[in-house]
């Protein structure tokens, strides 16, 4: 069954998101972000994650690698024992002054395992099947540049997808909001 | 004879002449979404492709991908896909260009029935492995030099004979898979494709 709504949905915000920005320079940088994100899920649950990322920008797009890395959760339905992930995609950046606006998208792998579908095995012991699954996710942000080497960044963004393994599946879908700093490694802009 | 020494020299020149896109490296992360799921299904996969252009408007085109399906309360059914293919975008050097692909699809298809609490249903969990034609039609927006955006279909006719079948008893969806090929038509993939790819270097 294909969800033509959500697919007209993330082809709109794709497109817009990607077109029409192609202003061309030599500036170039490569960033370490390292932040604290803090998820939002339903029934009054919330997750805590570390947020790390390698961005590479030039032309005032950003191809960036994410990998989040659980640490814990807390709520009324604390549903995961594991919720790593992994995104790459690319983000667009509005300004070249200190402060930042960005907008983009990426598609991400999820390493997950649920703490409430187990499975009691032939051993007669109850088992968690960990699984990996495709995830999309949209953002937003900006960065405050402090200098050359440094800046702030927040930002905020739409997960969705589905932890599917050898029992119920569990929808991944989750709204993250991440703080942290981000180290230019290479820096090559005139500004 | 005069026919073969003209196109022995023009396509040398077609191929290889001055190209501004002749050994780039490009790396995409892509969206897939199949058109053509059973009712029952419901999922989507995404995936990582990395092309080399070889000639004017020709990359070798690698791709691997992951979907999942969850069969809505039945089981799931989970494919890994890799592949090679062959890209000409005959407007390499516009804004704008359609592209057509050719190639081959490696597919790992893993089926697990759902198991619940007390029923283990792990051993009835099937993996199938085939390989499949891959062809793709579409088109790019080239947004600067480094960066295109690519929306395309990609068809792939499933020449296997499924281990498995979806059944609906009593409104009940229920996966059964069997160690013995089910003779069974199985519907062809049809992915809906959004992604972008990104020029990393040129290697030539």
């Amino acid at each position: 069954m294909v969800n033509y709504k959500f697919l007209a949905t993330s082809l709109f915000i794709f497109i817009t998101l990607f077109t029409g920005f192609s202003q061309s320079t030599n500036d170039w940088h490569l960033k370490l972000g390292t932040n604290y994100s803090h998820g939002f899920i339903t029934e009054n649950t919330q997750t805590m994650q570390l947020h790390g990322n390698l961005g590479f920008e030039k032309n005032n797009f950003e191809l960036r690698l994410d990998g989040f890395y659980f640490m814990g959760q807390q709520g009324d339905r604390t549903r995961f024992s594991i919720n790593h992930q992994l995104f790459l995609g690319g983000f667009h950046y509005f300004f070249k002054e200190n402060f930042r606006p960005y907008i983009g998208a990426q598609f991400g792998l999820s390493y997950t395992q649920s703490t409430e579908y187990g499975i009691i095995n032939a051993e007669d012991v109850l088992t968690f099947e960990p699984a990996f699954n495709p995830l999309v996710s949209a953002g937003l942000g900006f960065d405050y540049k402090l200098n050359n080497r440094l800046d702030l960044n927040l930002e905020c963004r739409q997960i969705m997808g589905k932890h599917i393994s050898n029992s119920y599946p569990t929808y991944l879908d989750e709204f993250r909001v991440s703080i942290g700093v981000g180290f230019y490694l290479i820096n090559k802009s005139t500004n | 004879m005069k026919f073969w020494l003209l196109v022995l020299f023009i396509m040398p020149t077609l191929l290889f002449g001055q190209s501004d896109n002749t050994g780039a490296l490009s790396l995409g992360t892509q969206f897939y979404q199949n058109l053509n799921l059973p009712d029952n299904y419901q999922g989507f996969g995404v995936g990582l492709n990395l092309q080399i252009d070889i000639a004017k408007g020709i990359g070798l085109n690698t791709h691997c991908m992951l979907e999942s399906n969850d069969l809505l309360n039945a089981g799931s059914i989970r494919r890994f896909q890799g592949g090679v293919g062959i890209n000409y975008a005959p407007l390499f050097n516009k804004k704008l260009s359609p592209w057509v692909q050719v190639g081959f699809a490696y597919n790992n298809l893993t089926v697990s029935p759902i198991s619940y609490l007390f029923s283990d249903n792990s051993q009835d969990r099937i993996e199938q492995y085939y390989l499949s034609l891959n062809t793709g039609i579409g088109g790019y927006y080239k947004v600067n030099e480094n960066l295109k955006i690519n929306l395309g279909f990609f068809f792939q006719p499933q020449n296997y004979s499924p281990h498995y079948v979806l059944e609906t008893l009593e409104g009940q969806s229920v996966l059964m898979t069997s160690q013995s090929a089910l003779d069974l038509p199985v519907d062809p993939l049809l992915y809906f494709n959004l992604g972008i790819t990104y020029q990393i270097v040129k290697l030539w």
